[in-house]
């Protein structure tokens, strides 16, 4: 137990770590923050005429569609229609319609959007006299605010891997990691001690960012506590492999990179691609961070379906890895 | 001093070998061109909306083929149910009843207005195009430009910190501090090799993901801006390592400088998101001056090089008297 | 070759270094600068050879004040070897030898090979990486580096550092090669044996300041008691006896049957270093 005081005091002054726990709790704040911003514009079809070509009511009613810029010569218009930057849709007169003009790189939806801009013009009395049944869905924004959200708790519960790793790597190039093999201590009680570092950082950090990003009712915050513990020993495992096979601390570093991305990056592309596939979904749950992923989606949206199925998934990881390193710890100590 | 350049350059060389940079080098060419030609261009379709007509009496005479008709009620909320950025025409009534699912107010009048014209079409317009490239092309030149920033940005200056924090920790820069070599040719060696390789680079990364063709006639204007996003990077790189102690400390630098300093400026550039403060990004010029060059609008201002070359100048003048610094903490 | 007047150096407001030394170094001298840690030994040294610049004082090396003499041309007839050996680990001791060669004239340069060999440096190791040598071999190497470009003046640190018995002496044997060729030597060094041995001259340092400066034999002799102890049998039994040296003059001035052994009790410069200083070397 005295080692445990020590190995966290070693950890305590490290600056990687310290920002490591600290990053995911100032994201989550921003997170927060960036949720109360209206984002709606990006939504927005953006429109570009000349300002003595088009009439007041052509402004008005490409208004009732997005944004209207004014420019003053057509060569200006064309150039920022060129711009590579936005999609902007010029609109002239033509008559008493009005034609448009693009850049000709753009998307089909904008394109088509363009191509069927003097149509709307010509029926837009009609059309305004049609009546419109609007259904609610859950705002698109608050669904990729929900996907930040959870890769920053995987980062946070992910914390653990790089608390262990940093620790193993430091250790080695002080030396200290000679002075561990002449020590009367089992793999064991070795795996333990390493272990206890980046899971309670890695929880601590993650039930921070937790409870700033969501409020949930006691069910949700039992299985999400749940969740938190499970990934949290997953990876304060898997940190104890990457110190094993980083030799140095430049190794290490991109060798942690390398998880995190991978941690962060299969979840979504999984979520964006869909569940039907069932090798892909067999392949995406061999990374930890999946299964947790799918969890906290899962509670985000209200429901707790397949918390269940993920938590065993990840009963399945913290044994099997806190096996094999055990067995490989034990076999290099058998044939050292 | 031509000689000692010589031994600066092969050994830095070696340096960057035994790193395996140069091997991270085309691995990255690799992933971020199979990415842009299998990944990316197949992901980038954005179709406009559908539209679901029920219509059971055939009220509506000049509906668009493109129009998708249901066969009952049920079946248009299935089909919107699944494809929500749909729109539906109940015409059971004789006239027409627009059903959507909300998303914003503009986007939403839109999408019933559109949805509406369909069931008038006349033939269709055609939007007059002012522009040379197409949409494959013009996303090839994005993305392209997004990875060869990112590539110099992130990777490149880790590349330089890495071999840099290599020799700290050979203790080897003392070493170079008691010989008969200009100090400043350290410094040069390794920004000029750097920024060979990222010419290099630029260069592939350009020819395989914009083709041969249009790549002759932006290639000089990418080049230029990649030399400049590449010395400022390497000279940032090579102070964040005679300043920092050690590679951890670094890459906590790494992160705030990758993170905090490229994200506003991908935001400003390619949507629509602009910040007030972004002008006082320094990145948002270089980045610009790198997309304006791959889809052959060059900077032409001289203030913009003239401000660039002023950077690089004092940039190596600081990281020079670090590194003189560093050499005297050392020894 | 060194001349050094009121030397001083702070590294902060409240951090002297080093507090007024005055001493001289002549041409082809093996000067020693013994003293503990942190007394100013490595701020001199770096001092001398343009690492630390912004001391009080005048330091003059060969014949010029080391305010402008860091030059090329200063740098090219100097030669340091560091306490640790600094070498590129990637590359092989060959690689590295030609790697710092190439910055000195052709002319002045010594085959790299060559120098290897006196230094009975493993010719299987030649082309391997510097990583997969022990802490011996990295000193050989080092040592090659420091003499490669026939230094006129030669700063070493710690030379005899890492190295068997053996190593020793062959180093302390090519520093006096060294000295026969006329190269000026200033060692800094823990080692007592290789300052005794080598050294024309010492200067302890102590907190900045010089406590003593002279020969070895000098030294000794300043601070001797001129005792000597002699083991002898008498009756059978084995005694010891301790008289001053005067009396021997006069025959041994006691009774024995067979003389075993006489030691002089000079003191060690160890020993002499403590009675100046009051305290150990290390």
């Amino acid at each position: 137990m005295k080692g445990l005081i020590y190995q966290l005091k070693s950890v305590r002054k490290d600056k990687f770590c310290i920002m490591s726990f600290l990053l995911p709790v100032v994201v989550a704040i921003v997170l927060n923050f960036v949720g109360s911003i209206d984002l709606s514009s990006l939504g927005e079809f953006q429109f570009g005429v000349i300002a003595h070509d088009a009439t007041s009511e052509m402004e008005s009613w490409l208004e009732e569609y997005g944004s209207v810029t004014v420019y003053q010569t057509r060569e200006e218009l064309i150039s920022a229609i060129n711009e590579p930057s936005t999609n902007l849709i010029g609109v002239e007169r033509d008559g008493n319609g009005i034609k448009a003009i693009i850049s000709g790189d753009e998307l089909t939806t904008w394109q088509q959007t363009a191509n069927t801009l003097p149509e709307l013009y010509k029926q837009r009395e009609t059309s305004a006299q049609a009546s419109v049944q609007v259904l609610e869905r859950p705002d698109i924004l608050a669904g990729y605010q929900n996907i930040f959200i959870a890769i920053t708790l995987i980062v946070a519960m992910f914390m653990g891997c790089t608390f262990n790793a940093m620790n193993i790597i430091s250790e080695k190039e002080d030396g200290v990691a000679l002075i561990n093999e002449i020590l009367p201590m089992t793999p064991r009680q070795y795996m333990i001690q390493k272990i206890f570092v980046g899971f309670v950082f890695g929880c601590l950090s993650a039930i921070v960012t937790a409870a700033i990003c969501f409020r949930m009712a006691f069910m949700g915050m039992s299985v999400m506590l749940a969740l938190i513990v499970l990934s949290a020993f997953v990876s304060a495992l898997i940190g104890l492999f990457v110190g094993r096979i980083s030799d140095g601390l430049m190794v290490g570093v991109v060798y942690i990179k390398i998880v995190m991305i991978v941690f962060m990056a299969v979840p979504i592309l999984y979520y964006l691609a869909g569940t039907g596939n069932k090798v892909l979904s067999f392949i995406c749950y061999l990374i930890p961070s999946s299964a947790t992923f799918e969890g906290i989606m899962d509670l985000a949206n209200g429901g707790a379906t397949v918390t269940g199925k993920d938590m065993f998934i990840l009963v399945i990881h913290s044994v099997a890895w806190f096996s094999l390193y055990l067995f490989i710890s034990e076999r290099q100590k058998k044939h050292a | 001093m031509w000689k000692s350049l010589y031994s600066l350059l092969k050994k830095d060389y070696q340096m960057m070998v035994s790193g395996k940079f140069f091997l991270v080098a085309v691995g990255s060419l690799l992933l971020y061109t199979l990415f842009i030609n299998f990944g990316y261009l197949n992901f980038m379709h954005a179709e406009i909306y559908n539209v679901y007509l029920y219509d059971p009496a055939g009220t509506q005479g000049e509906v668009s083929q493109i129009v998708h008709p249901v066969a009952s009620l049920e079946d248009m909320d299935a089909a919107l149910a699944n494809d929500t950025n749909g729109v539906g025409i109940d015409a059971s009534s004789g006239s027409p009843c627009v059903i959507l699912y909300t998303a914003a107010e503009k986007a939403d009048q839109h999408r019933k207005d559109y949805a509406l014209s369909l069931l008038h079409t006349d033939g269709g317009h055609s939007a007059e195009i002012v522009g040379s490239n197409t949409p494959e092309m013009k996303q090839r030149r994005e993305i392209t430009c997004e990875l060869l920033f990112i590539e110099i940005v992130a990777v490149g200056f880790l590349g330089i910190a890495s071999v840099l924090f290599k020799e700290k920790q050979m203790g080897v820069i003392r070493v170079h501090a008691i010989m008969p070599l200009k100090k400043s040719l350290f410094v040069f060696s390794k920004i000029f090799l750097f920024l060979l390789t990222d010419l290099t680079f630029a260069a592939l990364m350009t020819l395989f993901n914009v083709g041969l063709a249009d790549t002759g006639n932006i290639l000089p204007a990418v080049l230029v801006q990649t030399a400049i996003l590449s010395l400022i990077m390497a000279l940032v790189g090579f102070g964040c390592t005679m300043l920092l102690k050690d590679f951890k400390q670094f890459s906590l630098a790494y992160l705030v400088i990758a993170l905090f300093a490229a994200t506003p400026v991908f935001l400003a550039a390619n949507t629509s998101i602009k910040m007030a403060w972004i002008g006082y990004h320094p990145f948002y010029y270089v980045y610009m001056g790198l997309k304006n060059a791959f889809f052959g609008m060059p900077v032409t201002t001289p203030v913009y090089y003239i401000c660039a070359a002023c950077a690089i100048i004092l940039l190596f003048g600081i990281v020079e008297a670090a590194f003189r610094k560093e050499m005297g903490r050392e020894g | 070759m060194i001349d050094v007047k009121d030397l001083t150096f702070s590294y902060g407001k409240d951090k002297q270094a080093l507090h007024g030394l005055n001493f001289t170094v002549g041409d082809g001298e093996i000067f020693g600068f013994l003293g503990p840690n942190g007394s100013g030994k490595s701020t001199t040294q770096k001092i001398l050879t343009g690492i630390l610049k912004g001391h009080g004082g005048t330091v003059s090396l060969f014949g010029q004040d080391i305010k402008n003499a860091h030059t090329q041309e200063f740098f090219q007839k100097i030669g340091v070897l560091f306490e640790f050996p600094y070498l590129y680990a990637n590359l092989s001791a060959l690689d590295n030898l030609h790697y710092f060669a190439s910055f000195y004239p052709k002319e002045q340069l010594r085959d790299a090979e060559e120098l290897l060999d006196e230094l009975e440096f493993k010719r299987d190791f030649l082309k391997k990486p510097v990583s997969s040598y022990s802490k011996g071999m990295r000193q050989r190497v080092s040592m090659a580096r420091a003499l490669i470009s026939n230094p006129k003046l030669l700063f070493l640190d710690e030379p005899t550092s890492g190295l068997d018995p053996a190593g020793a002496v062959l180093f302390r044997r090519i520093i006096e090669k060294e000295r026969q060729k006329g190269t000026t030597v200033f060692l800094t060094t823990h080692n007592m044996l290789d300052a005794d041995l080598l050294c024309d001259r010492v200067a302890f340092i102590s907190d900045g300041n010089i406590v003593a400066l002279d020969t070895p034999r000098n030294l000794k002799v300043q601070n001797s008691n001129h005792s000597i102890v002699i083991d002898y049998l008498y009756q059978g039994k084995r005694e010891e006896q301790t008289i001053e040296a005067q009396e021997l003059k006069a025959g041994i001035p006691f009774v024995y049957d067979e003389i075993i052994s006489i030691h002089s009790q000079e003191p060690t410069l160890e020993d002499i270093f403590i009675r100046y200083t009051g305290r150990r070397l290390s």
